[in-house]
């Protein structure tokens, strides 16, 4: 078999030591190269959209976006991964979103060395798989959204429901309209709904989510066609659904 | 509330056991004076029912008139006065009642029988009410005796939660995972810090069980517990994390409550600085202003950061045993403005001399 050229991988832990620590423990390891060390979740995910990593060493707990938030926010270009972190409540989560390994801190060199072991073996087998089972994972669903994750380019944003006016179904995306601006996430509008506040944001129509804060008022043109005014002056359409499940919330 | 009326079954109980006493005195009284038996039972028992009307709101006078020291002469002087005037209205009430009865009941000479005993009776009332104003005096001092029982109890209840939570805390599975993690992060790279790491971890251990049992610490030790806290957070924390910590030096002597300052730290850190991605600074300051003790403790917040989850029972109780301990006098406000919130500690200074070593 030929040699196989190194396999590119990227540092993410909110702690410098801990960094420090993995970088130098990896360094016994010439089949990895470590390509890069992020702080925290925003600079991850750029490093990921921009470096391509082939295999990420990530951190459970860290500030704005933790280490699930970042696999949320790469999904369509999830590279393999190994969770790093100190407690092992995740540990489940971690395995559900596809985790090559699991590695409790203070990291074991002879764990480093059966993870690192894996990966080689499973780095050219097969594709990394996809993150969905993650998402589906149900103690996550089972708390309400206080914010929305997304991603424009190697940008993220993190928007407060509150904020948000109305979403969108387009296809397999969701648009997101704030005041000033629309943003395009990878996920499904009946998906997202059901981590929504159901008090704060109700489906007037099989594409439209609207949040009633921003709801103006609501004309009828027919029997059965309604509109929705916002109190930006937009109109979105209401069905005849939508319009029963206005009235339950109202 | 009057100690007798405190449950249905208690009013009950007085109501059936006056009238038998109201009753067996009646006939006693009668059977003194030598009327028929049936004469006094008929004109005594509903008087002497009566008293009850003068004997039990008698409990609010004692009440407003405490047996303080020196109040003495205040206490006989308004007590003997509202006998006199209380068992003068009683007279006359039962006089009044004596008449109806006079006039309903021709064949009782219910007044005659009143007027000659009207001097007895108002000795047996003058004894009743005197024999209500000791009760009185006895249930409230044992009423006050509880109470005082009852928040000394809740206090020691709250301080030991206090001390529990903190040593919880301490030893709480992610602090000492943190801890350790820390530790063998730098054993190789930076021996020395890590000696130093360990040696600050030992004393942060140290404090919080051996304040356990102590309810009070001076503010100087205090500071120490929470510079040990942050060393120990600073290693994980590196750039993200910077204090300020500032004191008058002349009131690190201070005595106040063990373990206050530690949970508003850790809530700093927890639910502030680690919320936000760029860190930011805490805070602390404690200074006297017209003698009282100010302390604040600020620091940064992201609304929008992953902020662990807290119950806020930190606070509650640290508000509760400040309560305790200071009544009105202590208070802990926190508010929250944009992304920073703060902690605000005022405490009474002690008197000069007792600060001053």
């Amino acid at each position: 078999m030929a040699k196989r050229e190194s396999i590119n991988c990227l540092i993410v832990d909110d702690e410098p030591h801990a960094r420090q620590a993995l970088q130098s423990a990896l360094a016994r390891h010439p089949e990895l190269a470590v390509i890069g060390l992020c702080e925290n979740g925003l600079q991850a995910v750029k490093a990921i959209h921009e470096q391509r990593p082939q295999l990420l060493f990530l951190d459970v707990q860290m500030p704005k976006l933790d280490g699930f938030d970042v696999l949320e926010l790469v999904q369509e270009q999830i590279p393999f991964v190994i969770f790093v972190t100190a407690y092992d409540q995740y540990a489940v989560q971690a395995f559900e979103a596809n985790a090559v390994d699991y590695l409790l801190k203070p990291v074991d060199p002879k764990r480093l060395a059966q993870a690192v072991e894996k990966v080689v073996a499973r780095v050219g087998l097969e594709e990394p798989s996809s993150l969905q089972s993650l998402l589906a994972d149900p103690a996550r669903e089972s708390e309400l959204l206080r914010r929305i994750l997304v991603r424009d380019g190697s940008e993220v944003h993190v928007l407060a429901v509150d904020i948000v006016r109305y979403i969108e179904a387009a296809d397999d995306y969701v648009a997101i309209h704030t005041a000033d601006a629309t943003h395009i996430k990878l996920d499904r509008l009946s998906r997202l709904q059901k981590k929504l506040d159901p008090r704060l944001f109700c489906r007037i129509h099989r594409s439209y989510l609207l949040n009633i804060n921003f709801l103006a008022r609501i004309e009828s043109e027919s029997k059965d066609s309604r509109i929705a005014i916002l109190t930006d002056k937009r109109e979105l359409p209401i069905s005849r659904s939508g319009y029963g499940n206005l009235q339950k919330l109202l | 509330m009057h100690p007798l009326f405190r449950t249905p079954n208690r009013v009950i109980a007085m109501l059936v056991g006056w009238t038998l006493f109201s009753a067996s005195l009646a006939a006693l009284v009668g059977g003194i004076a030598d009327v028929p038996p049936w004469h006094g039972l008929a004109l005594y028992t509903p008087a002497y029912f009566l008293w009850l009307l003068f004997l039990i709101p008698n409990y609010y006078l004692c009440r407003a008139l405490p047996l303080d020291r020196g109040a003495w002469s205040k206490v006989i002087g308004t007590q003997t006065l509202i006998l006199v005037v209380t068992g003068l209205i009683w007279a006359l009430l039962a006089r009044g009642y004596a008449l109806i009865l006079d006039s309903l009941v021709p064949s009782i000479p219910a007044l005659d029988h009143f007027s000659q005993g009207l001097f007895t009776n108002l000795v047996i009332f003058a004894c009743g009410y005197e024999f209500f104003v000791l009760l009185h005096y006895l249930l409230i001092a044992l009423e006050r005796g509880r109470d005082l029982e009852q928040a000394a109890l809740q206090q020691e209840l709250l301080t030991s939660k206090a001390e529990l939570r903190a040593l919880r805390a301490t030893i709480h599975p992610h602090f000492l995972f943190n801890a350790l993690n820390a530790l063998a992060n730098i054993t190789d790279s930076e021996p020395a810090q890590a000696r130093h790491f360990c040696l600050r971890l030992a004393d942060f251990l140290r404090y919080s069980v051996a304040y356990a049992d102590r309810p009070t610490a001076t503010l100087g030790a205090e500071l120490e517990h929470v510079e040990n806290y942050l060393s120990i957070e600073r290693e994980r924390f590196g750039q993200r994390l910077c204090t300020v910590i500032e004191a008058d030096e002349a009131l690190l002597p201070t005595p106040v409550p063990s373990l206050m300052l530690f949970p508003l730290v850790e809530n700093a850190i927890k639910h502030g600085i680690d919320s936000c991605i760029e860190g930011g600074c805490l805070e602390l300051r404690a200074n006297a202003e017209e003698n009282r003790l100010h302390i604040t403790i600020g620091n940064p917040v992201d609304e929008l950061g992953h902020q662990r989850q807290g119950t806020g029972s930190g606070l509650i109780s640290l508000r509760q045993r400040l309560k305790n301990r200071y009544g009105e006098e202590a208070s802990l406000h926190t508010s929250r403005k944009d992304n920073s919130f703060i902690a605000r500690i005022c405490l009474p200074l002690p008197e000069p001399q007792a600060t001053v070593k």
